[in-house]
């Protein structure tokens, strides 16, 4: 009967118990208590008063004699100041005691009215008699001072009065006395009454307590086997549940529970609970079987399924919708960067890979290292493009010169077989002059003989000529002779004429002969004359033979020096002969040699040609495929300098490792310091630069602008994550940064396009 | 002269604004380098701390960037509750919070001394 009542009703079972015993205990003490009470009530109320105000009656009367006896004393002299004094306080003194003995009848009577006690009731109005008597009694004594002082005023005799007055007085204070005796013993009853009742008021309540207890304990216990039971099957109950929920156990149990209170109640709602438990167990585990197939084929890579089953469970399905958006995110992104790979699979190098708002980390990692990849593809394609055509350009000169070359090279084969021919010839005439120049020193021996003899013959001309010169000057001294003799004989014809002339007609005769005489005589000075010249002449001849003969002479001797000299000169021509023989052998031998590499030209040059036309084919094939990828046209503009294609590209990649880098050591509470824009291969390179002519453009400026920037932000993020911020204040730092990035990669192409601009003009100036 | 407070070396100030300029957020550091408390700022906007000597073009340039959605870098002098003044080499984000409204968040740190001296000069002929 017991297990079928609810909690609360076993519990008021006690609970009312207990207040029957308590009630029970309250009235027996409070009725205890009330005759205490009453019996204190009367003592402190009307006993203590009354016994309070006989006392100070007793005190006023006591006080009434002091002063009728200073009184006594002062009425020597009823004019004094001190008997008047007295007069008055006697007067003050008789209305307090009146009116004190008015308030002890008022007592008196009040404590009769109140008392239930007949025996009490008795003593209180004796009480009061003796009371009436004492007023009685007062009031006669104030008669008596007052007859006291009209006497003693009057002068009179007041001995009988004072007896009087000490009589009156006396027999109050018995009265007082007897009051006071009569209160003692009141307060004494009064004290044993309460006394007695208190002694009666414990043994009940001792009595009272005890069952109560016993009954109490008896009942508590019962109750409390009884929900001690309950709970410790709900306990073993709720203990497998949550070894149920935490997964130690399988197998799901409802609780064994009889009994109809709260705690069966709260057993059946557990089973309850149980029961809704082992289904939503059922379908959260159905749901983390599907998550676990989802997530596995997400983890080979096989996005296409999201987990569909919702659970009852708001914080598993937001998980779960948490997971398909990660799904989602993970699959578009994913998607992207496959399409870009795969265009650059594909040879599609133009293909702009787009760029994925709200990415950061690692994916966008992946994203600008696929962008870094296709961008340096395309300057690698851009420059082989470049490269490629120039040496298509370079194969047709190859392919044309080798033609020439070998042109040429035939034509230098004929030209040398021609001169082999020569040489023969010219071999042939050396050795002939070889032997013509031993004939020529024999004939050069025979002339120097001819010329000894023609030097003995030239001295004797010499003599001869010495000899000739001699006569020829006798001659002269003949002719001088006849000469004088002319001109004394013209003197003579002159005398003659002159006499003839004198000896007029007869000398007449006579001066024709002395003119006859005279025209001999010019005659043979004439004839002298001619004679003179002719014998100078012949003299300067003779002279002239002489000088002949000296110089023949010395024309024989210089003959003779130059044939030794010629002789000399034909030995060495002899010589030079055999020696040109040899080298003109070693000449035919190179000629011939000549001849053989002007033929392996001649052969090399078809191989060049061909070789040419193999390269030709090679680029045209280089080129057919260059032209089947789609690359980005624009990269020409910036592939001048190779070496900054792959500088700049290790910068790029530089970056995208650096904030990966720096992202993977973000943590709460850690102060991150970031290298600073200056200290990474970009800034060092910068710093190298900046007096190059492309440091000092708008592009150059942008890039520094930048490139800062992304310092600056990877810097900004760690302290985000130091002191411990958002993620949506994280990721709007990361998501700017993202954008700067490409911001950085595009200034470096910038870059590039302007450095190239300004080679290509100075190239154009110089 | 007003006095300087000069930032800790790893100083961290981050405030942010709503749309219209004014502060919905300050952390510790911003407050205590601005000696307001965060109860003053917030709602304010955040113009209450620009100190005079910025030329007014420094923040135009500022709002028009910013507003375009591109980040802003500068240095910033600003002024103090007490009168006193600081610099910082800031760094503002725009960004749009989970309500998509948009927002806009300093960075601020310490900035050297020579930036500074460049800034100043550079603020002066502005001015």
């Amino acid at each position: 009967m017991l297990q079928k009542l609810a909690l609360g009703k076993k519990l008021s079972l006690i609970a009312g118990l207990g207040m029957l015993s308590l009630i029970i205990i309250t009235v027996v003490t409070y009725r205890g208590l009330a005759s205490i009470g009453s019996e204190l009530e009367e003592i402190a109320e009307y006993q203590i008063p009354l016994n309070k105000t006989i006392t100070e009656l007793g005190i006023d009367i006591l006080e009434e004699e002091i002063i009728t006896l200073e009184l006594v004393i002062a009425s020597k002299d009823v004019h004094s100041s001190q008997f008047k004094q007295l007069e008055e306080d006697i007067d003050k003194l008789e209305h307090a005691t009146d009116k004190k003995l008015k308030e002890a009848e008022h007592l008196a009577k009040r404590a009769i009215d109140h008392s239930h006690d007949p025996k009490v009731k008795v003593q209180y109005e004796s009480f009061l008699q003796n009371l009436l008597t004492l007023e009685k009694e007062q009031a006669s004594f104030e008669k008596l001072i007052q007859t006291y002082e009209k006497h003693v005023e009057a002068g009179k005799d007041t001995t009988h009065d004072f007896e009087e007055l000490h009589h009156e007085l006396k027999s109050m204070d018995k009265l007082v006395v007897s009051l006071a005796l009569k209160m003692e013993n009141l307060l004494e009853a009064s004290t044993l009454q309460a006394e007695h009742d208190e002694e009666d008021i414990i043994k009940k309540f001792l009595i009272v307590v005890g069952v109560s207890f016993v009954l109490l304990t008896l009942l508590s216990m019962l109750i409390i086997g009884n929900v001690l039971s309950s709970i410790k099957s709900l306990n073993s109950g709720l203990k497998k549940m949550f070894g149920f929920l935490n997964e130690e156990t399988d197998t799901l149990e409802l609780i064994k529970s009889t009994s109809g209170d709260e705690i069966g109640q709260l057993a059946k709602i557990v089973n309850e609970n149980i029961l809704k438990l082992k289904s939503d167990v059922e379908i959260d585990r159905k749901v983390m079987d599907e998550a676990r197939i989802v997530i596995g084929k997400v983890n080979v890579g096989l996005f296409n399924e999201r987990i569909e089953s919702k659970s009852s469970s708001a914080s598993l399905n937001s998980l779960i919708s948490e997971i398909n958006n990660m799904i989602d995110t993970s699959y578009s992104n994913l998607t992207i960067l496959s399409e870009s790979l795969l265009s650059l699979g594909n040879a599609q190098y133009d293909k702009e890979i787009p760029r994925v708002e709200g990415i950061t980390g690692l994916t966008a990692a992946l994203l600008s290292g696929t962008k870094v990849t296709q961008s340096t593809i395309n300057d690698v394609i851009a420059l082989i493009d470049n490269s490629n055509k120039r040496l298509s350009f370079s194969a047709q000169d190859l392919s044309d010169s080798a033609v020439r070359l070998s042109n040429s090279s035939n034509e230098q084969a004929a030209a040398l077989e021609q001169t082999a021919a020569a040489i023969e010839e010219v071999t042939a005439t050396i050795s002939h002059s070889s032997e013509s120049s031993a004939k020529m020193a024999q004939y050069a021996k025979n002339v120097t003989n001819s010329s000894k003899v023609g030097v003995e013959l030239a001295n004797k001309t010499s003599v001869s000529m010495d000899d000739l010169s001699k006569e020829v000057n006798t001659i002269n001294e003949a002719i001088t002779i006849i000469d004088q003799i002319a001109f004394q004989t013209n003197i003579l014809s002159l005398n003659a004429a002159v006499e003839a002339a004198t000896a007029g007609e007869a000398g007449k005769g006579f001066a024709v002969v002395a003119q006859e005489v005279r025209n001999l005589a010019a005659r043979s000075a004439e004839a002298a004359n001619e004679i003179k010249s002719l014998v100078e002449s012949a003299n300067s001849k003779a002279m002239e033979g002489k000088t002949v003969a000296a110089q023949m002479i010395e024309g024989f001797n210089e003959l003779d020096e130059n044939i030794t000299t010629t002789i000399t000169l034909i030995d060495d021509v002899a010589n030079s002969s055999k020696e040109q023989e040899k080298v003109m052998v070693q000449i035919n031998e190179t000629v011939n040699s000549l001849d053989q590499a002007t033929q392996n030209n001649a052969n090399l040059s078809n191989n060049i040609s061909s070789m040419a036309k193999t390269t030709q084919d090679l680029t045209a094939q280089l080129q057919g495929v260059i032209d089947s990828t789609s690359f980005d046209e624009n990269s020409k503009k910036r592939v001048c300098d190779t070496s900054k294609i792959f500088d700049f590209a290790q910068f790029k990649a530089e970056h995208v490792v650096f904030k990966n880098d720096y992202f993977a050591k973000c943590q709460a509470g850690k102060d991150v310091h970031v290298q600073g824009s200056h200290e990474c291969g970009l800034g060092k390179w910068m710093k190298e630069n900046e007096n190059e002519a492309y440091a000092q453009t708008p592009q150059w400026e942008e890039l520094k602008s930048v490139h800062d920037r992304v310092h600056h932000m990877v810097q900004d993020v760690t302290n985000l994550y130091r002191d411990d911020y958002d993620n949506g204040q994280i990721i709007s730092v990361t998501e700017n940064l993202e954008k700067n990035i490409d911001k950085v990669f595009k200034a470096l192409d910038d870059l590039r396009e302007v450095n190239c601009d300004i080679e290509f003009k100075n190239r154009g100036a110089s | 002269m007003s006095r300087e407070t000069v930032l800790k070396d790893n100083a961290f100030l981050v405030s942010e604004t709503d749309s219209k300029g004014n502060i919905i957020f300050a952390n510790e550091e911003f407050c205590n380098v601005a000696e307001y408390t965060l109860e003053e700022l917030l709602g304010q906007p955040h113009n209450m701390v620009r100190h005079p000597d910025m030329p007014h073009a420094a923040f135009k340039d500022l709002w028009e960037t910013v507003k375009s959605n591109e980040v802003w870098q500068g240095y910033v002098k600003n002024k103090t509750k007490n009168g006193g003044f600081y610099w910082v080499h800031a760094t503002v984000y725009p960004y749009k919070n989970s309500n998509g409204e948009q927002c806009y968040m300093s960075c601020r740190r310490k900035p050297s001394y020579q930036a500074i001296e460049d800034a100043q000069a550079l603020y002066r002929t502005m001015r």
